[in-house]
């Protein structure tokens, strides 16, 4: 019985999935199948009836999914070395098979958002959505709203720590420094930053924060790396990056729309403004 | 593969467009009929209570070491959850008159009215994964709920009062309790007009799950806290009952009162009496203008929403309306009608009479509603 | 009371708290349940999700006995990951916050005990390599307790705290490498893992008298670990398959 043929099972947190290699005995030739700790997984040392092996073991509750993976897209260490005498003999007919093991949520698959933000952190390559905060020559400030098609922080916003301007109740429980330290300190929002070169392909030099990004925009951006302790490193150099939303003077107009790449318009009272703007299509 | 290109707007999921543009996301199930909540534009949430069982008094067995617990509740409304305790404290009034405290400093600038009405020190927490010094929000929430049950003479001061009761040891070693109010026997009268006890009531509010402005739900709990306290019966030792100490210090003499060990009988209870006719429950509403550039594009006609510029939200929940409100109204008010405290907010839409109207109407038949719930969980 | 706290209401400041008269029959009474409380007649109730501002959280209701009264309410909520301030780190930080919601009665330095002692155990199962730059938060929120102070038993407590803190995790979808769990003997808590062949985290109460042979003990954990972990599986997978 091979693992991967295995029907979906549900599994929890510390369930043995499978070992990391098994051998596959067909009728005339074997094959190993190598077996990679996806998303959801995690390699172990697992003692098992008195013996030490190495095995993947479920992290979080979902159903246990096995994905081929083509030789070229796996890193090549398992391939060059192999371990166990058994397997040198055979490796002139040995046919290596790789297997991706993730355990994913069935109930989030398909949703556009799910609310599984923990294992959605922004990493490199990610498009998120985030709010320009601060500009200045150098550089614009944001912080990140959402990861696109992926999901929305729950424990954070306005519902469940009470920042932003909120009438009733006076609850402004972020918004006073002075008070509240421990809030408005530690961030509630993971934050990035813009630097001048990376807000457009063409014409790097020349590029004018203020022309570009006003505070309060919510700008599409892609995260170029982890950044520093604070902040993530995100650019906008595309055609379908930048401002998605943005309000007329400074947020006291009305909704404004792009007419092209650089400028937006106020439909209810004509004005433009100079944004760098995602293509809305 | 073909070569035409698709061309898609970029849309973004709800979930997404209530985060990055609350107040568009708003405005678009405004359009709709709806809100954010998906509940209709005056409807409010479902309300559970329970008393938890947390208080001494609700329990049978007795084990009752380290539960100075007199009155409790649970809230639930919607997701939001609300731990009400109300413990108690008693404090010695002074009553020679050498002493003016601070609430008859109170009374002589003519708010004779609320030397009347007992008080209670609230403290609110509000569960957001933080720790620290209390937040602006859950501040004010404090100060506020001790300021409208104060002002809303919901507790007579009366009803504080500690009638103590003394302990005496007869020589047999049998120990019997004798309360001035059950017994008009011989008990000594004087130590009662001598010296005065009154209760100190707390509250220990815990709030999980914050979805929205918090105190209106904050206080339906403490009322109905309020409504399950018991109090419980107090007494000193015969023995200790009236002890002067003389003493001298720098040339002048002075006596010293011996302070009393004032103990609780674990047994007996009696409840805390409120002033029915004040007891009254909060609800919140909020005035939002309608956007008409945010609406969503009209199929027919048969979509058009018949409401003026301005509508009345009731019961103000979730991240997208508290953000894009600015207009509030805040109303205690009894079941009958009488209005316990009134806060609006103007803001930037228009708080117009038929609103203010309406949202003190529906006010009332949620207390109603909320009180019904009260006795039934009573019993 | 030196200091007056300006950002909360505190009342008179001469006001006594209530003294209740002692129940004179305490001893013998007090003592019955907490025996018999170990591993037979103990029920969990468990319900996750209920704070929804929390990134996961688990309530978790302990019966000690058939007495209704005698109730342990647990909640817990993790918030999380997520940003922290200062240097870069590969990994997530951890910390875990203890609070008693109604009566205070577990002294303030037990409570950063047992707060070590969890985010001691939870360090190590939790996967925090998966979590870069960001930090999880771990509030734990006693809302009934039916031990009393002076007798300082705190074992029933840990134990709901690792089950609940596990619950909560796995609710949150943060990565754990096992569902880890805890077991109860006397004055002792074992926290294990891996199907009880690997002790993440250990408790033992000074107070501790009768057992000094420390296998003995962990055997006695054990059995009452893989109770407790046999509930909790099913639930999370009976949970899950209700949802979908």
């Amino acid at each position: 019985m091979v693992y991967y043929a295995q029907s979906a099972r549900s599994a929890y947190p510390g369930q043995l999935i499978c070992p990391s290699y098994e051998l596959e005995k067909g009728p005339d030739s074997q094959k190993v199948i190598r077996y990679i700790a996806g998303a959801g997984v995690a390699e172990q040392d697992y003692e098992l009836n008195g013996q030490n092996i190495l095995a993947l073991t479920a992290t979080v509750v979902g159903e246990i999914k096995f994905d081929e993976k083509t030789k070229e897209a796996v890193p090549s260490a398992g391939v060059a070395e192999p371990k166990e005498g058994e397997i040198e003999e055979t490796v002139s007919t040995e046919d290596e098979k790789h297997y991706i093991v993730s355990v994913t949520d069935k109930r989030q698959d398909g949703q556009a958002v799910n609310a599984d933000f923990a294992n959605n952190l922004p990493r490199e390559g990610d498009i998120v959505l985030a709010r320009v905060t601060r500009i200045s020559q150098q550089r614009a400030n944001v912080e990140i709203l959402a990861v696109e098609n992926k999901t929305t922080p729950v424990d954070s916003g306005v519902g469940s720590n009470g920042t932003g301007v909120v009438a009733a109740g006076g609850g402004s429980g972020g918004a006073t420094f002075s008070v509240s330290q421990a809030s408005s300190d530690l961030g509630e929002t993971f934050r990035g930053l813009i630097s001048s070169r990376d807000v457009r392909a063409t014409d790097r030099d020349k590029v004018k924060i203020i022309e570009s990004f006003r505070p309060g925009d919510i700008v599409r951006a892609q995260v170029i790396s982890l950044g520093d302790g604070s902040n993530y490193h995100l650019s906008t150099a595309r055609n379908d990056l930048g401002v998605v939303f943005a309000k007329a003077c400074n947020g006291a107009g009305g909704m404004m729309y792009a007419i092209d790449w650089q400028t937006m318009i106020a439909p209810s009272t004509g004005f433009t403004e100079a944004r760098k703007c995602a293509k809305p299509f | 593969m073909t070569d035409s290109i698709e061309l898609r707007p970029i849309s973004f999921h709800p979930d997404v467009l209530a985060r990055i543009a609350p107040d568009l996301s708003m405005q678009r199930h405004l359009s709709l009929g709806l809100r954010p909540s998906l509940r209709s534009f005056e409807e409010f949430r479902n309300v559970e209570i329970s008393d938890g069982g947390l208080s001494f008094a609700s329990k049978s067995d007795i084990d009752r070491k380290g539960n100075n617990i007199l009155g409790s509740n649970v809230l639930k409304c919607g997701k939001t959850m609300v731990v009400t305790s109300i413990t108690g404290g008693i404090v010695e009034e002074n009553i020679s008159g050498s002493y003016v405290d601070d609430e008859s400093a109170e009374s002589s600038n003519g708010a004779d009215r609320l030397s009347r009405f007992g008080q209670i020190y609230p403290v609110v927490e509000v569960e957001r994964g933080r720790v620290g010094a209390p937040t602006d929000e859950e501040m004010t929430l404090s100060q506020r709920l001790h300021d409208c049950v104060l002002h809303s003479g919901l507790i007579p001061k009366k009803a504080l009062d500690v009638a103590v009761g003394i302990r005496s040891t007869d020589s047999e070693g049998s120990s019997s309790i004798l309360y001035p109010d059950e017994e008009e026997s011989a008990l000594s009268s004087g130590l009662k007009s001598r010296r005065k006890w009154t209760y100190v009531l707390y509250a220990k509010i815990q709030v999980f799950s914050r979805d929205g402005p918090l105190f209106e739900i904050c206080w339906n709990s403490l009322i109905y806290a309020l409504k399950t306290t018991q109090l419980p019966r107090a007494f000193v030792d015969e023995r200790t009952a009236d002890l002067k100490i003389p003493v001298s210090m720098r040339g002048r003499s002075a006596t010293i009162r011996e302070t009393f060990d004032i103990i609780c009988d674990a047994s007996k209870f009696q409840p805390l009496r409120l002033n029915e006719e004040n007891v009254a429950f909060a609800s919140n509403f909020a005035i939002i203008d309608i956007d008409p550039e945010a609406e969503l594009p009209k199929d027919g006609d048969e979509m058009q929403v018949d409401q003026g510029s301005s509508v009345l939200l009731a019961d103000i929940q979730g991240e997208a309306e508290e953000a894009s409100v600015f207009s509030t109204i805040s109303v205690i008010s009894s079941e009958s009608g009488r209005l316990k405290h009134f806060k609006v907010v103007g803001g930037s839409s228009n708080a117009s009479i038929e609103n203010l109207k309406k949202s003190l109407n529906l006010a009332r038949l949620r207390a109603s509603d909320l009180s019904a719930k009260a006795s039934n969980g009573a019993r | 009371m030196n200091i007056t706290d300006r950002r909360r209401i505190l009342g008179p400041s001469n006001a006594k708290p209530l003294i209740f008269e002692k129940p004179e029959s305490s001893e013998q009474e007090v003592q019955q349940p907490q025996e018999k409380s170990n591993v037979e007649n103990e029920s969990m109730y468990i319900k996750n999700g209920l704070v929804s501002n929390a990134n996961g959280s688990s309530y978790l209701e302990l019966k000690n006995g058939e007495l209704s009264e005698q109730c342990t309410i647990l909640l817990t909520s993790v918030y999380g990951p997520r940003p922290s301030r200062g240097a870069f780190s590969s990994k997530a930080s951890l910390s875990v916050q203890f609070k008693e919601v109604t009566i205070e009665k577990i002294p303030s330095g037990e409570l950063k005990e047992i707060c070590n002692f969890l985010s001691n155990i939870f360090s190590a199962v939790i996967n925090l390599e998966r979590y870069p730059k960001s930090g999880i938060d771990i509030f734990l929120s006693l809302v009934q307790n039916p031990t009393t102070s002076d007798e300082g038993n705190l074992q029933p407590i840990i134990a709901a705290c690792v089950n609940g803190i596990t619950l909560a995790l796995a609710d949150a979808g943060i990565e754990i490498f096992d569902t880890v769990s805890a077991g109860t003997y006397k004055r002792n808590v074992v926290a294990f893992s891996k199907n009880g062949t690997e002790v993440v985290g250990l408790w033992k109460d000074k107070e501790d008298d009768t057992e000094n042979n420390i296998l003995n003990v962990i055997e006695s954990c054990k059995e009452s670990y893989l109770k407790n972990r046999k509930v909790i599986i099913e639930y999370l997978i009976r949970s899950r398959d209700a949802d979908i």
